[in-house]
This record gives structure tokens, C-alpha cells and sequence, in this order.
């Protein structure tokens, strides 16, 4: 058994040499979409407690990484600079049916307010270029395609790949080392949670997940190597990295968002995280996040809340829990995680599916209005990019997105990223900003 | 025959609203609180059921649905789910209080009912559920003395009741839950009424 087992030197060799060879092709319209497989995760052992699905929709689960990862590169030569939208518009294009080859990424929007505050535009983009790295025990696979029109360019991307997949370029990996992020959790965090338990307490809201955003200088936003050397060290499920002048964007994602295959749909929440000493993580480790009530507790209700976002538009009796509260390890943390899936009638677009699960639960809280305005009135900064969604339509159509958490992000309001907890009335002050700082540690310090 | 489910904005009705709109074979329809209008009889549909959803804070907040289940006719049946089931204890006077130890968002417990209800089919209502509430009706209210039985207490709480004399169940746990396998079928035991 394979047990994240990091990709050998000559992987990263491959993986690093390409990007560099792509960006010196497409320069800034060069996207990178990674997601990493795990073999091993761990069932929760009372889950016929709960009313769950013991199978999951045979192409949804063939779409899911196990002992492979997939590396999608996406690019385009015609235009400079890419296009942003506001809310209205970015739906509207997600609902065209063929989009294929299409990155996108959504900030935070939680109530009418988010949008004057938060300037942060929605991306959506086009691409004529796609280069698909699956990589499965050393094995690699490659599809590279393109436009028509430029057999010339695209001939000479799969020459050049492949001399980079047999390995003929003879440099040496160069590794980079991770600046040093200085951080601090607000001194307001206590204060703000007080007041949030009080909202709990009165029953105006029930789980709320409150956030940080930090600032730091702009040199700090990492460079295409640099991305791709942390990411082989943190291996977290996705990695998602473009610099597109003034925006950038970073992601340690742990968290998938929202996956599809034909008209069938999978989200997976995380409620619960644990930071672990060792390696491989010991059975008295897992079983510690699942005594934890607080994040049983929580998990149970963003599951809820996620079934009840799908309800919005589902077909019939099609939404289902598979998995409840399953353990896999993200980096130095174990994460809980349950999978929520359901069938989208044919008709409806996904900007529509997109208009019903945006904000995300997982970011939000329940009741989803309240919370949002909660957030609104008592999060010092806008969250911009954080908590948004970033994702790809691949060349079948399917969507696979990730939430934005864990991750930079470069805007003309500079250099930021943001950490944040599920608070519910069994929280304690002291041991959420323990988990603020494990959570930022995770992809901030060296 | 139309099922009318009462939207308290909550982040769980719509799947109270599938559950229904799967297993009741005629027609859902799911109505904001605040689109409600000022009189039951301006619904121009025939009611055969309503359900009083889940929703945030106290039903003091709702004064259109405590005015509006005042006139709904006495023999269609009535679910009330969380703060549904407060809203209509309340109307009958129950006072709410708050949960003494920590609210409990998310706690599951094992159904086991104490006394059969009156006006709807017996079924085997045993397993658990989940709760998701900061408030609560106390089991030694006087409401259990003039219009609810409370079918199920714990900890000096009721968690389920039925009206005295009205086809009106309410359950202060989620049945709509992923976690409240036993909800289910208390789902069906109130559809088994709105179908008679």
C-alpha cells in the first residue's frame, strides 16, 4: 500500500520542467489545476447511525482520485489579459452547456453587501490549450490538445513535452526555499467569538464558521517554482497556482467543492481537523477527531446544510450521504470529511447550481442568511478570494472545484490569505485559536 | 391536495420539502412565513396537510405563523419540526426556556417514545435523531395540562408532543436529518394522516 507517497524526484523533475516550459510559451494565460489522490482514508465505524448510501454513482466514483494524481495544465496565445465579471455575468457563462477547457474562480459573496466591499472580481476563462498529466504508480499519461488553427504551435508543444517526459532535458531540479510569513491572530479573535457564542446561545444561528484575513507583502506571493516545490512537499489535495497581473492565486486546498460527472454531483465538506506528530497517522489519532463531539456536531450539520443546498434544485430522493465523517490526512492534518451527492436534472445550467451553492456551507454556517450577515458585521476585513471556489470544466464537460482555503492570493488589495473555524456553542476560545494558528502553520511556515 | 410546508428559513426545510415532494405522491408547495397570507382561507388550494418547518430563534419572531396556524381548520393535520414544534406549543402558551447546559447543535439520541399517539397511525418509532436547538419546552408546562401530551421527555424537556384533541404532532429533534434514521419514519406516520 502506497500511503502518500510523494512523487519521486524525477516526477517533480517532469511536473517543474513542463510548467517552466509553459510559462515560457504563454507567459501570464498559463493555469495549473493539480489534485492528488489518496489510498488510504479512514471509515467511521458507527455510520449505520446515520442514514447513508453505501455506494457512490459508478462515474462519480471513477472520477475521484485513488492511487493516482492528475495534473491539468490550461493556457491560451491570444490574449493578454484575462476577463472578470461581476456575479450575474460569471453565472451566466457558467450556464452555457459546452464550455470545456474552462478555469473559473468565484470570491466570497455571502450577502448584497459583499459586493461593494469586496472588490474581487469572478474569473472565467476560456482556454484553447490543455495539457492532462495522470500520473499512476510512476506512470505517466499525457493528452495534449489545441486549436485547430495552430497545428504549428501545437506540434511543437508535443515535441517539446515529450522530450521533457523522456527526461532528454538534462538540468538539475533547483528547489526554492518558502519565505518567511510573519502572522499574528488578531487580538479581536476573542472578543468576536464572545460575541458570536451569544448569537448561538440565543439560537439565531447554530454553527458558524468565523475568519481572518491577513495581509503581507507583495513580494511574498510565491513563484511558479516555488508553488510547485511546496505543493510536492504539502501534497494536499489540490494545488492550484496562476499570476495573471494584478491577480494570483496560491492554493493548499484540502477541500473539494464541487465534482461532477455527466449530471451527477459530489461535494465533501470538512468539519474537523487534527494536527498530527507523526508520518503515518496512529490509530489513537484518528480515533481522537471522532470522539471530538464538537466536530461530530458540526459535520452533521454542514452535511445537512449541503443536502439542503442540493435539495434546492436535485432531483427527487437523488441526494444522498456516502461516507460520513471520514478521515484522510492533508499535510501535517487529518481532516473529516463526508460526501454528499446528488443527480441535477438535465435542464438546469450549472451557473444556476453554482447561484444555489455559493457561499459554500462549509465556509458559511447554518442557518446560511444569518451567518452570512454575521460575517458581514463582525469579520474585520472583506474575504475576498478567500472561502471563494476555484475549478476547472475539463474536455468531457465536468466541473471539479475546490474551496479556497489554505491558499495566497494576489489582488490590488496586495498580497492576503485567511484562516478561519466552525464556532458552535461548544467551542472554547482558546482551543479555536490553537487550530487558527495549526491551520495557518500548515501552509505558511517554512 | 396540496401538502403546505411553512418556510422559517432555515438551512434544512428544503430537505424536509424533497421528502416530502418524493413521498407525497400529490402536490408540495413550500411558502416563505412572510409571504403567508393574513387569513387561512385565502390559500386557494385545497389543504390537506401542513407542515410548521425549522427556523432560527423564537417564535415570538414569526407572528405571522402563529396567527396563521390560529385558523387553520381543526381536522388537517399538522406537523410542527423544531421550531415548528415551539411555535405551536407556544400558541397554545407554553413558555420556551433555554437549554440550562450548552445548547445542543448536532447531539443524536435514541427515540424511544413514551406514550402512542392519539391521532396517528402506530408505528415503530424507535432509533435516533438529531437535535439542533437552543430552546426548549419544559415536559411540567402547563400546555401538557390543557392541550399537548408530550408523548416523549427527556431530561425534563419534551421533545415530542401531539395535540389533545387535534390531529397535531411535533417533534423538537430534525426528522428531515441524514443523522435521525428514526425520523423517517415519523415522516410517514404523519403522511399516513394527511392521506386519510
Amino acid at each position: 500500500m502506497t500511503f502518500s507517497q510523494s512523487p519521486s524526484l524525477k516526477i517533480r523533475k517532469i511536473i517543474t520542467q513542463l510548467s517552466k516550459f509553459l510559462q515560457e510559451i504563454f507567459g501570464e494565460n498559463l493555469c495549473l489545476f493539480f489534485q492528488h489522490g489518496e489510498t488510504k482514508k479512514w471509515t467511521y465505524p458507527d455510520h449505520h447511525h446515520f442514514l447513508v448510501t453505501e455506494s457512490l454513482p459508478q462515474t462519480l466514483q471513477k472520477s475521484i482520485p485513488t492511487d493516482w494524481t492528475d495534473f491539468h495544465f490550461l493556457a491560451k496565445k491570444d490574449k493578454k489579459k484575462w476577463d472578470n465579471y461581476n456575479q450575474s455575468k460569471f453565472l451566466k457563462k457558467m450556464n452555457k452547456q459546452t464550455l470545456r477547457h474552462t478555469f473559473f474562480l468565484a470570491p466570497y459573496q455571502g450577502v448584497e453587501e459583499d459586493k461593494q466591499v469586496s472588490s474581487e472580481p469572478y474569473f472565467f476563462e476560456d482556454f484553447s490549450y490543455a495539457i492532462k498529466i495522470r500520473l499512476k504508480n510512476d506512470k505517466i499519461k499525457c493528452t495534449v490538445s489545441g486549436p485547430k488553427n495552430n497545428q504549428n504551435l501545437l506540434k511543437y508543444l508535443r515535441k517539446k513535452i515529450r522530450a521533457i517526459l523522456n527526461n532528454q532535458e538534462k538540468k538539475n531540479l533547483e528547489t526554492h526555499k518558502w519565505p518567511l510569513f510573519q502572522w499574528k491572530i488578531s487580538s479581536n479573535l476573542a472578543s468576536s467569538l464572545k460575541t458570536l457564542k451569544n448569537e448561538l446561545i440565543a439560537g439565531n444561528c447554530y454553527l458558524a464558521n468565523f475568519t481572518q484575513t491577513l495581509f503581507f507583502q507583495n513580494e511574498l506571493f510565491p513563484s511558479l517554482e516555488l508553488f510547485l516545490t511546496r505543493w510536492f512537499e504539502k501534497q494536499t489535495q489540490f494545488g492550484v497556482y496562476f499570476q495573471n497581473k494584478p491577480y494570483g492565486l496560491a492554493s493548499f486546498s484540502p477541500e473539494r467543492f464541487l465534482l461532477t460527472s455527466n449530471n451527477y454531483i459530489l461535494s465533501q465538506p470538512i468539519k474537523g481537523t487534527h494536527l498530527i506528530e507523526e508520518n503515518e497517522p496512529l490509530k489513537k489519532s484518528i480515533a481522537k477527531l471522532w470522539k471530538n463531539k464538537k466536530e461530530i456536531y458540526e459535520n452533521t450539520m454542514i452535511t445537512d446544510l449541503i443536502r439542503n443546498d442540493f435539495n434546492s434544485f436535485c432531483s427527487p430522493n437523488s441526494v444522498k450521504v456516502y461516507k460520513p465523517f471520514e478521515i484522510f490526512k492533508s499535510g501535517k492534518l487529518l481532516q473529516m470529511q463526508t460526501t454528499v451527492v446528488g443527480k441535477k436534472p438535465k435542464h438546469i445550467g450549472w451557473g444556476k447550481v453554482f447561484s444555489y451553492l455559493l457561499p459554500g456551507g462549509s465556509v458559511t454556517g447554518t442557518p446560511k442568511k444569518n451567518v452570512c450577515q454575521f460575517i458581514r458585521t463582525q469579520e474585520e476585513h472583506a474575504r475576498g478570494f478567500y472561502t471563494g471556489v476555484a475549478g476547472i470544466i475539463d474536455a468531457k464537460g465536468n466541473i471539479n472545484s475546490c474551496l479556497l482555503i489554505r491558499s495566497l492570493f494576489q489582488s490590488p488589495r496586495g498580497v492576503y490569505a485567511g484562516v478561519g473555524a466552525g464556532i458552535t456553542t461548544l467551542s472554547n476560545i482558546k482551543k479555536e485559536t490553537l487550530e487558527f494558528k495549526n491551520k495557518l502553520k500548515s501552509f505558511l511556515d517554512a | 391536495m396540496t401538502l403546505l410546508i411553512i418556510d422559517h428559513h432555515d438551512s434544512f426545510v428544503l430537505n424536509l420539502a424533497n421528502w416530502f415532494q418524493y413521498y407525497y405522491k400529490k402536490q408540495t408547495i413550500v411558502l416563505s412565513y412572510s409571504d403567508l397570507p393574513d387569513h387561512f382561507n385565502k390559500i386557494k388550494k385545497k389543504i390537506n396537510g401542513v407542515v410548521f418547518s425549522p427556523g432560527p430563534g423564537l417564535p415570538e419572531h414569526y407572528v405571522r405563523s402563529l396567527n396563521f396556524y390560529g385558523q387553520i381548520p381543526a381536522d388537517i393535520p399538522i406537523l410542527g419540526v423544531c421550531l415548528g414544534h415551539q411555535l405551536l406549543l407556544n400558541y397554545w402558551g407554553a413558555t420556551l426556556e433555554k437549554i440550562l447546559k450548552v445548547p445542543c447543535h448536532g447531539v443524536q439520541i435514541s427515540h424511544r417514545q413514551d406514550i402512542k399517539p392519539r391521532f396517528f397511525p402506530s408505528t415503530k418509532l424507535d432509533g435516533p435523531v438529531v437535535f439542533f436547538n437552543s430552546w426548549v419546552v419544559k415536559s411540567n408546562d402547563n400546555v401538557f395540562k390543557h392541550s399537548f401530551d408530550s408523548l416523549w421527555s427527556r431530561h425534563g424537556y419534551c421533545l415530542m408532543a401531539e395535540h389533545k384533541f387535534r390531529p397535531q404532532v411535533t417533534v423538537q429533534f430534525h426528522p428531515e436529518s441524514f443523522a435521525s434514521p428514526a425520523g423517517h419514519s415519523i415522516l410517514k406516520m404523519f403522511l399516513k394522516a394527511v392521506h386519510k
